[in-house]
């Protein structure tokens, strides 16, 4: 088990901040495969704000969620659910 | 109407000198050949092509506004502006344009106009023109040399901008120390302040950072007079600088850093919100990329959480960094400008963002002997140093 405490917490941050529906968040952690894979699902009507124009959003949140994830001393994907 | 008179190894030359100059589209500008050139034995130049050329007056161009790039809301004033500037030049009223003030000063709506010409003519020019293609390819030899040379001062972009001249930075206080006060003299301050808040200046600089907190506080109870600049679907620059504080408090906290918030008066549209601690490197991240994410984000939230349109510009910096990145942009840029004056060829830097290519462009404004282009387009924009004032 990875540890992605940091990464989580930004990343549930990152997305709070931004949806309408904060309390639709939910964050999992797979981490089955190599690296930690974040999924975020949010609702539905917020999936654009998260992805934003040509995944804008999306990528600077990765962006971030992976300065987190150093902390942890992770690599990690972040990947949004519909 | 001022004309221009340029000298090229053929007329075709002359004249895109002549559109550099100028700075405006081909279509806009207006020729006279004044002597052809003349072509000794073997096509050796004998005597060079004379033309001049003006911007022809009145008629302005279609109406052709670079796109805008997401997320930037103008400002009434600021944007105001600058869409002013380019027209003007676009429209020919401003021909001077080839002055190194000019270019400097103004920014990227102005590269825009001008340079959608300038493209423009180089594509028509790619036939007829080898001469020209041959210059072209020249520069970017020497781009690639000078990048040897410059190691991180184009490498590790981030969006460093505006002078931020101390002295105009008035230190807005940290708002722990003003939640909680009910102080009434404070609170009687506020409305003052958010009335003055988008012009603001002098005193209201220095209320505002905590009327905006009490404007803040006071509005969740009742909609009262500290609004009174809220009318319609504006958001002050100081309520904006605000949501980006909480924000940016917001994420110290998710990473479990301690830090603090500041914000910084840069000038009367732009104001700095500034991280300040130990180890925030993870937050400006290589080349600045995660602090370029955590602007783009800050942005996001803006739009979302806030109510109406945001006035002005905010700003992050952590750590110093944008400081530190202008500097030594400012260096490199001076080195490439030394390079041109010598050898006199352009040379193009690599391409940057907007705000990068900003600092190079003022860092040259007053450089003598070398003046400054953007060409490209987005991602690929860069700054290309000529030389000639």
């Amino acid at each position: 088990m990875s540890d992605t405490t940091s990464a989580n917490s930004v990343l549930s941050y990152l997305v709070r901040s931004i949806v309408e529906d904060p309390d639709a968040v939910e964050i999992e952690t797979d981490d089955s495969g190599d690296r930690a894979v974040l999924e975020v699902t949010v609702a539905p009507g917020d999936m654009g704000r998260v992805i934003g124009k040509r995944g804008r959003v999306a990528n600077a949140i990765r962006t971030v969620v992976r300065a987190a994830a150093v902390k942890d001393d992770l690599e990690v994907d972040v990947e949004f659910l519909d | 109407m001022e004309w221009v008179e340029t000298t090229g190894k053929d007329s075709n030359e002359a004249k895109e000198r002549a559109i550099d100059l100028l700075g405006v589209a081909g279509d806009q500008a207006e020729f006279e050949v004044l002597e052809e050139a003349k072509t000794g034995l073997f096509g050796r130049v004998k005597s060079p092509a004379r033309i001049r050329a003006r911007v022809r007056p009145t008629q302005p161009p279609p109406k052709q506004e670079r796109r805008d790039r997401g997320g930037r809301k103008k400002s009434g004033k600021g944007g105001g502006d600058r869409n002013k500037g380019g027209g003007n030049n676009r429209g020919g009223g401003d021909r001077n344009k080839g002055g190194g003030n000019n270019r400097g000063g103004g920014d990227r709506n102005k590269g825009g106009g001008n340079n959608r010409g300038r493209d423009g003519d180089r594509n028509k020019g790619g036939g007829n023109n080898r001469g020209r293609d041959g210059d072209r390819s020249k520069a970017k030899a020497d781009r690639n040399g000078g990048n040897g040379g410059s190691d991180r001062g184009t490498d590790d972009r981030a969006a460093g901008d505006r002078n931020n001249n101390s002295d105009r930075n008035r230190d807005r206080q940290p708002k722990a120390d003003v939640v909680a006060e009910a102080d009434p003299v404070r609170e009687s301050v506020a409305p003052a302040a958010a009335g003055a808040a988008v012009g603001a200046a002098g005193a209201a600089a220095v209320a505002s950072s905590s009327a905006g907190e009490q404007q803040k506080n006071e509005t969740t109870t009742s909609t009262g007079a500290a609004m009174s600049d809220h009318e319609g679907d504006a958001m002050s620059l100081d309520e904006h600088a605000e949501v980006v504080a909480e924000f940016l408090d917001g994420l110290l906290e998710s990473f479990d850093f301690e830090g603090d918030v500041v914000t910084k008066e840069i000038d009367e549209e732009t104001l700095e919100v500034q991280v300040e601690g130990r180890d925030l490197g993870l937050l400006v991240g290589p080349k600045g990329n995660t602090l370029r994410a955590i602007q783009e984000l800050s942005r996001t939230v803006v739009q979302r959480k806030g109510e109406g349109s945001p006035q002005g510009r905010v700003r992050i910096d952590v750590a110093g960094y944008r400081e530190r990145r202008r500097e030594a942009l400012t260096r490199f840029a001076k080195q490439v400008a030394e390079n041109v004056r010598e050898s006199g060829n352009e040379q193009a830097l690599e391409s940057m963002s907007a705000a990068d290519r900003k600092v190079v462009h003022d860092a040259l404004t007053d450089e003598p002997g070398v003046s400054t282009i953007s060409e490209g387009s987005d991602p690929h924009r860069c700054v290309v140093v000529i030389p000639g004032d």
